[in-house]
């Protein structure tokens, strides 16, 4: 069957009629007083092993004849024995109180979406990471492990401590990504949380324009904000220089320059810090708008009453109250800035410089260079369970710190 | 239940189909996405099915980064289309996943050598080549601003000296103290590796050790290029900071003249063009050498390569053959796409060449240089010691980052790591 992806197909017979399987035959297994958790089970496998051998049977009887059409056929392989289970599974005698077929329906495709598309990948990853797996190679007959794809135990978090060039670009994205956190972290809240103040505080009339406006830059593209932001900072033509240029201050190279600094800081790294945030800050301002909508005016007014400013309100009395949406939001601010790559691949490439000194080479783009462009997915892996590692102790660190024991 | 099970089984005892076989070959090929080059092949695949009415091929391009990792997915899937256009130099590390060309199908010595010996791989032949990579020997210059920097057009540089002269007068540089105009630009990714390549072979040396299993960067010769281009540098024709691979690339910077003269391959002009259709007059003239010959490192070039999954391996080797093997077809890819020859014939025969030049005459000088190439060699991953390694160490010591020592010894070390 020239032309026919005969795997891509196996994985649509497989995703189509495991849900639908799972998901229909617990609802017809609860009209029938049937157990439907029982229902969902049988319809997977039923559907799973229909679709794969009736899908194929279709497929390579009706190629011959119409070769374009067979594959849209063949998608129909899982009703041949799910029709006749749905239609013939008797109904039994026994009344049944609890009718969960819709939650069964419901919850069994979800579980088995989960588990194929990232219980099954995360598992993946840390298998890799103790094998020095390239997809270039051939390895052993058990999912290409062994081999040519040796199994090498703890040997990839021994090269990241080591003196070896693949250690030291770890070590120096790893710097890069905790000082891209941690400028992004506090930036980002000294800009939102006064903001959705001032914003809470206008007119109601004019919050949703400005919500709408700080907004926007959130739902744009990370490359065209990128490819914005590479003007706004580029050395001969960007912006930035042009108004610089207007006091006299010389061009900067802002993403070329590796002895170009602000305050001691990298200039390049500075540069990708103000796009991300220019493009992540409306995320956390409307939440921190709802935090302060949910408030009860009721106790400021009580402040008040005590006789406490506007700024003993907001420090006594709304920052403690927004503590735990401060919590939220930095937990997602310090993921989403661990897993910073698409406004730095456009902006710098991770340079400028070599891997091992460059400011602006960030933990993903580590592990997107080695995985994807020079095929080292043992080693991407393992500086991704490091990343993993990482992300968690932080998170864990910061509800702790956070934490609050009360509610209003 | 039992009359469930009856129609189970029923089911399964018509289910058996039949398979008939199959007259019509159908293949698939891939490819990265470049406009000429794919024009090229779209041209030898119409060719090739007018020619064999019972077999269709295919083409399906993939943008550059994608189709490598399309490749590295698809392969140990073995999803991969039967033909696939790769880069010569990438061909042995996927060797084990390719079909090896059978028996004495084409003449392998019809080919250049560097553009031939990366199909190469333990003795087998991988795939055909399709061009002659060169990325060092002739450098592209703009005539316009040669005219209007008083200069003699085209130049004849006889030493480095007379080169240093005319770059010099061709760079530009703003009031606020930034360079606009580079006189010579080589410090592309590519530029960088194999200018720094070629002046290892010109000044005699040699950039691999005795038994090719590790690179000797850390050499007389070695010091005596890296001095050289440096040199350039503290001399003020480029700035390496404002222009290299990743901020006004060569041949951007070339044809928005930005960049007087530019050491890039003649690949790169078809790409130009394109862009810049109404550019003015430009040739390909030859660099001086460093010592008493010419010699040169090249990449091998795009080519053609057969899946080992392939169920039609030997309809697409003919396929292979008919594209790369055959004068009159590889000609045509070669005028469409642009590129140098990797079959002896179309340079070496006047027929051919003149066909070959009247289409692209930027390549007239460039022609005779071939002769000096080798092949680069095969090293596990050429893609990371030149793009990460060589390139951004070379570029920082011209950035007055690093010493030419230092520079020499992170070289050796990082690249020959790549080895274990």
């Amino acid at each position: 069957m020239d032309g026919i992806d005969l795997d891509a197909l196996r994985l649509y017979w497989l995703m189509i009629w495991a849900v639908a399987g799972s998901g229909v035959t617990p609802l017809i297994f609860d009209r029938k007083n049937r157990s439907p958790w029982q229902g969902a089970l049988i319809g997977l496998v039923v559907g799973i092993v229909s679709g794969q051998i009736f899908g194929y049977l279709l497929l390579v009887t009706l190629y011959p004849v119409a070769p374009d059409l067979a594959p849209w056929v063949s998608m129909i392989g899982g009703l041949v024995f799910l029709i006749p289970l749905w239609t013939l599974v008797p109904q039994t005698a026994k009344v049944r109180l609890e009718e969960h077929g819709f939650v069964a329906g419901t919850v069994t495709p979800l579980i088995f979406y989960l588990l194929v598309l990232s219980v099954f990948p995360l598992l993946w990853a840390l298998i890799l990471a103790f094998f020095d797996y390239s997809p270039r190679e051939v390895g052993g007959p058990f999912l290409g492990l062994g081999g040519n794809n040796p199994f090498v135990g703890f040997q990839h978090f021994e090269t990241m401590l080591s003196a070896a060039r693949d250690g030291r670009t770890f070590r120096n994205s790893l710097g890069n990504t905790l000082a891209f956190t941690a400028l992004v972290l506090p930036l980002n809240m000294l800009i939102t949380i006064p903001l959705a103040v001032m914003i809470e505080s206008v007119h109601k009339v004019l919050k949703p324009i400005f919500r709408a406006v700080y907004f926007l830059p959130v739902v744009t593209s990370s490359v065209g904000v990128a490819v914005m932001w590479g003007y706004i900072f580029h050395a001969q033509y960007g912006l930035l220089n042009d108004v610089l240029g207007q006091f006299g201050i010389a061009p900067i190279a802002w993403l070329q320059d590796q002895l170009a600094n602000i305050l001691g800081m990298p200039a390049a790294l500075l540069a990708v810090v103000i796009a991300y945030l220019w493009q992540d800050f409306g995320y956390n301002l409307v939440i921190f708008i709802a935090a302060l909508q949910g408030i009860p005016e009721s106790l400021k007014d009580a402040a008040r009453v005590d006789g406490a400013s506007s700024t003993q309100v907001f420090w006594n009395v709304t920052l403690p109250l927004m503590r735990p949406t401060i919590l939220v939001t930095s937990v997602l601010t310090v993921i989403s800035s661990f897993q910073v790559f698409d406004i730095i691949q456009v902006m710098t490439q991770g340079g400028p410089g070599r891997p091992d000194s460059s400011p602006t080479r960030v933990l993903v783009l580590d592990i997107y260079e080695n995985a994807f462009r020079y095929e080292k997915m043992g080693w991407a892996a393992a500086i991704s369970l490091v990343m993993f590692g990482m992300v968690a102790i932080i998170t864990l660190i910061q509800s702790r710190v956070l934490r609050s024991d009360w509610e209003y | 239940m039992k009359k469930l099970l009856i129609v189970f089984a029923a089911l399964f005892v018509l289910s058996f189909g039949v398979v008939t076989a199959q007259d019509q070959v159908t293949l698939r090929l891939w490819a990265h996405q470049e406009g000429a080059f794919n024009e090229g092949t779209q041209a030898l695949i119409d060719a090739y099915m007018a020619e064999n009415p019972n077999v269709t091929i295919e083409m399906e391009t993939f943008e550059y980064d994608l189709y490598i990792q399309t490749l590295q997915t698809a392969m140990p899937a073995g999803d991969e289309a039967d033909i696939l256009a790769l880069f010569g130099t990438w061909v042995c590390s996927y060797a084990d996943r390719l079909a090896a060309m059978p028996g004495e199908l084409v003449d392998t010595s019809q080919f250049f050598d560097a553009p031939m010996d990366g199909y190469i791989c333990d003795g087998e032949t991988y795939g055909l080549p399709q061009e002659f990579n060169l990325e060092y020997g002739a450098v592209l210059t703009n005539k316009a601003m040669f005219e209007a920097a008083g200069l003699a057009y085209p130049p004849v540089w006889e030493t480095w000296d007379d080169f240093m002269v005319d770059a010099e007068a061709l760079t530009q540089v703003g009031d606020d103290g930034q360079m606009t105009v580079t006189g010579y630009h080589y410090t592309n990714a590519d530029a960088i590796v194999f200018a720094f390549l070629a002046g290892i072979l010109q000044n005699g040396g040699t950039y691999w050790n005795e038994d090719m299993s590790g690179f000797v960067f850390n050499s007389p010769e070695a010091e005596a290029t890296l001095n050289q281009m440096k040199a350039m540098v503290d001399a003020g024709i480029i700035d390496p900071v404002l222009f290299n691979d990743s901020s006004n690339w060569g041949g951007d910077a070339f044809f928005t003249e930005q960049a007087a003269m530019v050491l890039i391959g003649p690949w790169a002009v078809q790409y130009g063009l394109g862009d810049f259709p109404d550019f003015g007059e430009f040739d390909y003239v030859a660099l001086p050498s460093f010592g008493e010959d010419a010699s040169f490192a090249a990449d091998s070039g795009w080519g053609l390569t057969v899946s080992g999954n392939s169920s039609n391996a030997e309809v697409a080797w003919d396929f292979v053959q008919f594209a790369a093997a055959n004068a009159e077809n590889a000609l045509g890819w070669n005028m469409t796409s642009g590129t140098i020859p990797a079959l002896r014939v179309l340079v070496e025969d006047d027929m051919y060449s003149a066909q070959l030049l009247e289409a692209l005459p930027w390549l007239e000088p460039v022609l005779p240089e071939l002769q000096y190439g080798s092949y680069i060699g095969g090293m596990p991953d050429r893609d990371l010691v030149f793009y990460d390694i060589i390139y951004p160490t070379i570029l920082d010591m011209l950035q007055g980052l690093l010493t030419v020592e230092d520079a020499m010894l992170y070289m050796e070390e990082d690249s020959n790591a790549s080895f274990e």
